[in-house]
């Protein structure tokens, strides 16, 4: 009988449509300059996304990498990652091995979409670029698989001693709304040669 | 360069040793009460500016080593605080928010030591004082700390009466939202319920946000399972989106949410399949729940009356519950636990990882257990040493397969097959169990941290890594199976992730997969403000309830299984010795970063070891 009576009650009442949302004009993101101490790269950053570093591990890898964190969107991160990986680096063996690693699927037969590598300049340097989209767990341990769809784009540039990246992550519903602000990044990244 | 640091580093002690043996001067003892009082009202700029001020830190530290920790504990635990609600939350988030804040909103917490917990509201009157967030994102906050003005905003509590004997009594409150939907049942037996709105108002002011989350996840965990997952027959995409839009359900917590996500699969599952079905054959579906609906239509393709295809299959026998021939019975269950754990540590033999793995339980018993996981593939459980398999992993994998349990208990080559499939998150749980001896051996105390889950991580991936190159039927089990089973859908993006990039696998673990889970830094500070404050508070107290304490109260072995929420949250109840020794062991936090960045090298020199050994690109 409860259940007879609940079942009335939550199936015929109206659905929530709740209350119309405002939309709010999106603000032109303010940016900053950014440099390396070391002086291995600069370029310019959003003012309001959070900056970490790991420096212990920057000191053990020789590895500069900055990590910028955006607004976060479906229980995911909008992250952008800058480093420099250098010729004796523990990472990869020179860029076209990272560009190997990032822009085909290693097990091949998945759902994931890599697009081609295509070479570019940025700040008047031979560049390639290359993005992906990518079903990304929320979280690996829950049998529940739940998922997000990632869209990624690469910048990779050699340099005389290595190679820098430019990666940037987000979820595929905020992508096009922070694209512009990795791209930002990308055009004013000054590297050392 | 490692001399001239320790050097530096004794020098900066002597001359602080120096400093501490004239006592604290005027200034210093002024500074100290402004921190002690800017802490004592949880202002962030006073955590700040201690934690700039290292030279009055270093002297308190050789005057009163109590007295500094503690202080430095609440900085860090009010900056860890400060940091989780600085962080962007999307409106999708909340729960994430509302559980991180569960965490650190407790009555004996850092937090509550600082005036902002355990009623949650004050992280709103915090928020209003020292911040300036945009009005979305305090409306967010009001959400995740339960706010009863935010939550129930517009909503209207209808009584519901009963008539015995003629007088008419008040069994619960139906609860509809601004637009008149159905939310929730508030019940007589229910922990809020009260004769009107405004009493479980004010009493829902003093429950922490844990039992207001506790509460409201139990309640539409309560309607999905009795309402929907039990009581409806309805698989169509319109009735999906309602199910999925129910107001209840944005309170579900984290296995809640599990369940609900399993249940618009399997309905959109046997949405699938019934598109291409007969009117007769959907007829008899009918009057079926989702869960017998899928076992019905499992049946239709043993006896191959419906023409599908394999994919879709494989995907319904995946989603389904099992029939009771392919459920583990408790002789199968013995059987295959008993051949599972020999052929789990021959089967990972071969990738780094697994050697590794194998070398540990060569010398450590492997307790394997195949039981319901509530809500995960695995775990390794340090109360009782064992490796738990989820039973509905097994049993997925079996019915995906066309294997029964009686099959599989006398088929080696199906045993090989479950063996392969298993043996990545196998190692990941190995991982964890050698985490916590190595703790044991080292005789620390180990927090539940990130850093734990990117080692796991690490170690899974680069097996699946290594397994994928060298073992084909590994890696045609893992694509195969990829194709309906979350669980090896995770495994192989997992490894995908770890080959594209080590350098950014560590940051990007703590930022999309583990993000609930607190740092090691976090955790640290979160014990050390509980453990501090409880040792200085045991300065006051009288021999009588200090000799109760002492007497009953938990000990180191017993305080070493908790985790770094339950000692703060139970450091009333643990003796002082256990205290002071915990204390001591995440004051030097170099011995668990040191261990973390080995572990992490380690996982980094292994891939290329392969890498070069293989002769070709480490993809």
């Amino acid at each position: 009988m409860f259940k007879t009576l609940t079942l009335l009650m939550v199936f015929c009442l109206p659905a929530c449509a709740g209350p119309a949302r405002k939309t709010v004009a999106p603000q032109p993101a303010v940016f900053k300059a950014f440099a390396m101490e070391d002086k291995s790269f600069s370029c310019e950053v959003p003012a309001a996304w959070q900056q970490k570093r790991d420096l212990a591990k920057e000191a053990r890898d020789k590895t500069p990498q900055l990590e910028l964190l955006g607004p976060r969107a479906e229980k995911s991160p909008v992250i952008i990652y800058a480093a420099f990986y250098s010729k004796e680096g523990k990472y990869f063996d020179g860029f076209q091995d990272y560009i190997d690693r990032n822009s085909k699927d290693s097990w091949g037969e998945t759902e994931d979409k890599y697009g081609p590598v295509k070479e570019t300049a940025l700040g008047g340097r031979k560049a390639f670029v290359f993005d992906r989209e990518v079903k990304t767990s929320i979280n690996p341990e829950s049998p529940s698989g739940e998922t997000v769809q990632i869209v990624e784009k690469f910048y990779v540039i050699p340099a005389a001693e290595g190679f820098f990246a430019l990666h940037f992550y987000a979820p595929k519903s905020a992508a096009k709304k922070h694209l512009p602000v990795f791209e930002r990044l990308a055009k004013t990244f000054k590297g050392k040669n | 360069m490692k001399r001239i640091n320790l050097i530096t580093f004794l020098l900066s002690l002597a001359l602080a040793g120096s400093a501490a043996a004239q006592g604290l001067t005027p200034q210093e003892t002024s500074r100290l009460a402004a921190f002690e009082a800017g802490l004592s009202s949880a202002n962030p700029v006073a955590a700040r500016a201690l934690g700039t001020d290292k030279e009055l830190m270093d002297k308190l530290t050789l005057l009163e080593p109590e007295r500094a920790a503690a202080l430095r504990a609440k900085a860090a635990a009010l900056a860890d605080f400060e940091r989780q609600l600085d962080k962007e939350w999307s409106s999708d988030q909340t729960r994430n928010l509302s559980a991180s804040l569960a965490l650190r909103l407790t009555r004996e917490g850092p937090l509550a030591r600082m005036g902002l917990a355990p009623q949650p509201e004050k992280v709103r009157a915090w928020a209003a004082r020292y911040k300036t967030y945009s009005s979305e994102k305090t409306l967010l906050i009001g959400k995740a700390v339960k706010d009863w003005d935010v939550i129930f905003a517009g909503f209207s509590f209808n009584p519901k009466m009963q008539n015995s004997g003629g007088t008419s009594y008040l069994t619960g409150w139906t609860v509809k939202t601004s637009t008149g939907a159905y939310f929730l049942e508030i019940g007589r037996s229910d922990l809020i319920f009260r004769n009107t709105a405004a009493e479980m108002k004010t009493f829902w002011l003093d429950l922490t946000l844990k039992e207001r989350n506790d509460y409201l996840g139990s309640k539409a965990a309560g309607l999905l399972s009795g309402v929907f997952i039990d009581g409806s027959t309805r698989t169509d995409a319109t009735f999906q989106r309602f199910v999925s839009g129910f107001p209840a359900f944005e309170y579900l917590d984290a296995s809640g949410k599990g369940r609900l996500d399993r249940y618009v699969s399997q309905m959109q599952a046997a949405e699938e399949v019934k598109a291409k079905l007969s009117a007769s054959q959907l007829a008899g579906l009918k009057t079926q729940t989702v869960e017998q609906q899928m076992l019905q239509l499992g049946s239709l393709f043993d006896k191959s009356e419906a023409k599908t295809g394999v994919v879709a299959e494989r995907t319904l026998d995946a989603n389904r519950p099992s029939r009771p021939d392919e459920t583990l019975s408790a002789q199968n269950n013995d059987l295959i636990t008993g051949m599972l754990r020999s052929s789990l540590v021959n089967e990972v033999k071969g990738s780094a990882p697994g050697d590794k793995v194998a070398a540990f339980y060569a010398a450590n018993k492997l307790e394997l257990a195949i039981e319901s996981c509530q809500g995960c593939h695995a775990k390794y459980e340090p109360s009782t040493g064992r490796i738990v398999i989820d039973s509905e992993l097994v049993q997925q994998y079996l019915r995906a397969n066309n294997i029964s349990p009686d099959a599989l208990v006398k088929d080696k080559d199906a045993m090989a097959g479950l063996t392969k499939y298993v043996s990545p998150i196998f190692v990941h749980e190995a991982t964890h169990q050698m985490q916590h001896k190595w703790a044991a051996d080292a005789g620390i105390y180990k927090p539940y941290t990130q850093e734990d889950e990117i080692e796991a991580l690490s170690m899974e991936a680069l097996h699946t890594t290594q397994k994928k190159a060298s073992d084909p039927r590994f890696r045609s089990i893992f694509l195969t199976m990829g194709k309906s089973s979350s669980y090896a859908q995770q495994r192989v993006e997992v490894s995908k992730r770890f080959e594209g990039n080590q350098k950014e696998f560590g940051d990007f673990v703590r930022q999309q997969y583990y993000y609930g889970v607190p740092s090691f830094e976090a955790a640290s500070s979160e014990v050390l403000t509980a453990v501090s404050a409880e040792l200085e508070r045991r300065r006051g107290l009288g021999a009588a309830e200090i000799g109760e304490i002492e007497s009953y109260g938990k000990s180191l072995s017993e305080v070493r299984q908790m985790s770094a929420r339950e000692i703060a949250d139970s450091a009333l109840d643990i003796k002082s010795a256990a205290l002071r020794k915990i204390q001591a062991d995440l004051l030097n936090g170099s011995v668990y970063t040191r261990h973390y960045a080995g572990a992490e090298d380690w996982a980094l020199s292994m891939r290329k070891a392969a890498a070069k050994k293989s002769g070709v690109p480490a993809v």
